[in-house]
């Protein structure tokens, strides 16, 4: 339920993107950079997530977990490269910095996580901590 | 929008109208223009590369991308993202050499280098001094 909390908390988050809808149809840039929409499904034993991260490349991207249920994706463009006398005549691309923290009601078991990168789309498999799956203990039989 | 409605020959009147009922999106864009081209970069996450469709006819580059079926692998708990096809249509009034028109996709991005003609490049001339 904490991601229903997490969709609420946020308010202003329709109102940013009116905003840069508004700017893109008038070609102007974007004046807020407010990371990478998400994505998130609950899947039996994990979760999983999809940050749309168009332009950036896997060494770009930091994951952390920590405090053991929340969940930080950071992202930073490093290969900008600028030609001389160059003119923009559209900016409409959030480029530069982002980060975004999600909190879970469980633990994730942080070294299971798997992060792919595909096609612009980071997909994040975060499988629950042990100690909220449960454990299946193998039964050996002596025969 | 006046690129929407075009044009002399008039076979495209409209944005196409998409039949399998999905929205299409606009993808962001950055226009950069130096001395030998201009580069086009268009945000297409989640489109692989042989959906991707880039024409240029009549000074106009007509940008597509069919999205990949959303994935569904789960219960849904959150959603920000919007799903659909891209279409963009630019009128290019410089000067391009269409035959030198190329393209990469890398990381959701799609590239378009429109290289200029070569009447069209900034070119010094020498003053002579008699």
């Amino acid at each position: 339920m904490s991601m229903n909390r997490l969709s609420q908390c946020d308010p202003w988050a329709n109102f940013a993107r009116l905003q840069q809808e508004l700017n893109q149809a008038f070609g102007l840039a974007s004046l807020s950079s407010s990371g990478p929409t998400l994505k998130v499904f609950e899947d039996g034993s994990a979760l999983v997530l999809e940050a749309v991260v168009p332009g950036y490349n896997l060494e770009e991207i930091e994951i952390t977990v920590h405090d053991a249920n929340q969940l930080t994706i950071k992202g930073e463009h490093k290969d900008v490269k600028t030609e001389a006398k160059e003119t923009w005549h559209r900016k409409e691309r959030d480029l530069g910095k982002f980060s975004r923290t999600l909190q879970f009601a469980f633990p994730i078991d942080s070294e299971k996580v798997q992060a792919k990168l595909e096609n612009g789309i980071l997909k994040l498999v975060l499988p629950k901590h042990e100690s909220v799956v449960g454990r299946k203990i193998p039964i050996h039989t002596q025969n | 929008m006046s690129n929407e409605i075009k044009n002399q020959t008039s076979h495209v009147v409209s944005r196409p109208e998409p039949t399998r009922g999905s929205k299409y999106l606009t993808p962001k864009v950055d226009i950069r223009e130096c001395e030998q081209e201009i580069t086009l970069f268009a945000e297409m996450p989640g489109v692989s590369p042989d959906n991707i469709h880039l024409h240029f006819e009549n000074s106009e580059l007509f940008l597509m991308g069919k999205a990949s079926p959303a994935s569904n692998p789960g219960k849904l708990l959150l959603d920000e993202t919007r799903h659909g096809d891209f279409y963009r249509v630019f009128s290019m009034h410089e000067s391009l050499d269409c035959s030198k028109i190329s393209a990469d996709y890398k990381h959701g991005v799609l590239i378009v280098h429109l290289p200029k003609a070569e009447a069209a490049k900034p070119r010094q001339i020498k003053v002579q001094i008699s």
